[in-house]
């Protein structure tokens, strides 16, 4: 049975949890008069607080308060020196009182009066002559409001400074762009990786490593469900994984040793999906294992799409779920993509979502719009615009594009002239004189930048804000296709003219089109900001000159040949 | 997500479910399988016809209807799953395990 009285623990109907800070809280009781202030103070020692200051004044209040801050402050409104509304707005005009509760009592009460009190400030109103338990009772009160509202923001920023540690600890198990990029240089291809958390703590998780013999492997892994049940289950496949390190040759035996250890420690309905592939970069023989995980893209030179077969009992469900290697290629110029299902699963404001077919075709439109090794990074800026906002899940999308075999000019060709209209020429345009500069990667990404730009803009037509929206509803290619048929726009072609020599790599691009206002463009202040400027920022960057000439529909670029 | 449970006299039951199984609906599921739980089932069929999109939380949800059924000495199965939801149990291989 809970005590009652003075000096107990707890007042019935009170919260218990902050009883002690109530009790120990300490009151600044401010009156004119002794006896008033006597009155308050005994009533508060006999509802069991003992911490309790005083001031006669206002100014004397305010003075205490700056000196030690009370946790709580009991105001007589009608005081010589400051009033108790004086000292009301005061408080409420400093950052550090702006939340202090103030209660205050009167003797006139009129409505008026009340209002006036309020609009001072004032959390609270007790009306003279005091009734002493409601006084107790108002006091209690705000000052557990008080704690609980204190223990509850400093109980939340623990948490969200806890979520916010377990997000990077999860990040850090990635690989980091060193390992990424002395991956690359091992095997000689580029490769693009990306990873979002979702808001909760999600459960994604990829890795590459170089095995012997000219391998390396790849893997992506998705844990059903999401928050810290997930994320803390990444760590434990994480570190499974190092366990079984010299398996990783093996595709199915990994995945099969994986699942036999996790297996029988994750809970009941969770498990992870797996891809896990070895390539051999020399040779281009892929061998891989799935379980479960969104089927990987193959995307061959020309564009064409095959998706691996990954069907497979996830990891953690079934004790004695084996697995099988399959056999595929990746030959040079070819790309793998691996993602996670929120690419295909994540709403569209109109509540659709892609699916894997419609990802398909997005991620078929979205190569045909650049060079190849920009790919990901290009797919994920449109899939940010046709699905705004915060995704419901953890986004990983890692593709290795292997390096194309460029088809070289022929050393003696000094000059030359190339005509297209398709995207897919523009690439190989691109790669082939890419070939013949020292930086063949940088040199086809900004060439591509100019190609599409030339076609889109300048053979057919289409604005840049209308090309922000047909991105952004999935019509581009649509729209590129009924164009091309128009009379209008059927014979118009890009021109690409090239000179070469033992210094530079001289090529101008000219497209039939209406060119645009370019100074804004290429002025260094003035490209980054505009969003339909970044391809030309791109651009740009990947060349040591480029210069727009007539209306703007003729570009020259320049590529200096070092050593 | 809705869902419905007729249950017939011969202690077989069908839940037709209605809009998406995803992570959010976690908490309803959980009220359906307490709902399954007092039944005395023989056998129980979850039919996805209208179901346009379960994703892998909604999946492990399936996972834990299966160990129910399972301890619970009933049979489960799915049926009627389509498009994005058929590939989902397809690709997952969970289409065996949850076969009628």
């Amino acid at each position: 049975m809970a005590e009652t009285g003075s000096g107990s623990g707890f007042i019935p109907g009170r919260v218990a949890e902050v009883a002690e800070e109530v009790r120990a809280a300490n009151i600044l009781v401010v009156d004119d008069m002794p006896l008033m202030r006597t009155m308050i103070g005994s009533c508060l020692t006999k509802g069991g607080f003992s911490n309790i200051s005083y001031a006669a004044d206002g100014a004397e209040a305010l003075a205490i308060i700056d000196q030690s801050m009370p946790d709580l402050v009991v105001l007589d409104l009608n005081m010589p020196k400051v009033s108790g509304y004086e000292v009301c707005r005061t408080l409420r005009s400093k950052p550090e009182t702006v939340d202090l509760p103030i209660l205050v009592q009167s003797a006139s009460e009129t409505a008026q009066e009340r209002v006036q009190v309020f609009a001072s400030g004032a959390t609270d109103f007790v009306s003279k002559p005091i009734n002493q338990p409601e006084l107790l009772a108002r006091v209690c009160m705000h000052l557990e409001n008080k704690f609980l509202i204190h223990s509850l923001s400093d109980f939340q920023s623990r948490i969200q400074a806890e979520l916010k540690m377990a997000r990077e600890m999860q990040h850090s198990l990635l690989p980091d762009q060193k390992a990424v990029m002395s991956l690359e240089e091992f095997c000689g291809g580029t490769i693009e990786a990306f990873y979002k958390a979702s808001f909760e703590l999600g459960g994604d998780l990829w890795g590459c490593w170089p095995l012997g013999d000219d391998r390396v492997g790849l893997f992506v892994l998705d844990i059903a469900g999401h928050g810290v049940g997930a994320a803390l289950n990444t760590f434990r496949v994480h570190a499974t994984m190092a366990r079984f390190e010299i398996f990783r040759d093996d595709p199915a035996d990994f995945l099969t040793l994986l699942n036999t250890a996790l297996q029988p420690a994750f809970p009941l309905g969770q498990f992870a999906t797996m891809f896990y592939a070895v390539l051999n970069f020399k040779s281009g023989e892929l061998i891989y294992a799935g379980a479960g995980a969104p089927r990987p893209i193959i995307l061959s030179t020309d564009g064409d799409v095959r998706l691996l077969d990954s069907v497979g009992t996830p990891l953690g469900i079934i004790k004695s779920a084996e697995y099988e290697n399959k056999y595929d290629r990746l030959d040079e110029g070819e790309s793998l993509f691996c993602y996670s299902d929120v690419l295909t699963e994540a709403p569209e404001p109109d509540g659709k979502f892609l699916g894997e077919e419609g990802f398909v075709r997005f991620v078929s439109e979205c190569e045909l719009e650049g060079a190849r090794v920009t790919l990901v990074e290009r797919l994920l800026d449109q899939f940010y615009m046709r699905v705004p906002g915060a995704l419901p899940d953890d986004l990983t999308a890692v593709a290795i594009h292997r390096a194309p075999d460029f088809a070289a000019l022929s050393p003696d060709a000094r000059e030359g002239r190339f005509i297209f209209q398709s995207r897919r020429e523009a690439k190989k345009v691109a790669s082939r004189l890419a070939a013949a500069s020292t930086e063949p990667i940088g040199v086809a990404v900004g060439l591509m930048e100019l190609f599409v730009n030339a076609i889109e803009h300048g053979c057919l037509g289409i604005g840049h804000d209308e090309k922000g929206k047909l991105l952004e509803t999935g019509g581009m290619n649509a729209e590129i296709l009924r164009r091309r048929a128009l009379p209008e726009y059927a014979d118009n072609y890009v021109c690409v003219d090239f000179k070469r020599d033992d210094a530079a790599l001289r090529i101008a691009v000219k497209d039939p089109g209406r060119g645009f206002k370019y100074q804004a463009f290429v002025d260094d202040d003035a490209g980054h900001d505009k969003k339909h400027g970044r391809g030309i920022t791109m651009a740009k960057g990947c060349f040591d000159e480029m210069t727009y000439h007539g209306c703007g529909n003729e570009v020259h670029v320049v590529h200096k040949i070092n050593g | 997500m809705e869902y419905r449970i007729d249950v017939n006299e011969d202690n077989t039951a069908r839940v037709v479910f209605n809009g998406d199984i995803t992570f959010s609906e976690n908490v309803a599921f959980r009220q359906l399988l307490k709902d399954l739980s007092v039944k005395d089932l023989q056998s129980c069929v979850f039919d996805l016809s209208n179901v346009d999109m379960v994703d892998s939380a909604g999946l492990g949800m399936f996972l834990i209807a299966k160990e129910q059924a399972d301890t619970g000495g009933w049979k489960l199965s799915v049926t009627g799953a389509q498009g994005h939801v058929a590939s989902m149990l397809k690709l997952t291989k969970l289409s065996d395990l949850l076969q009628g």
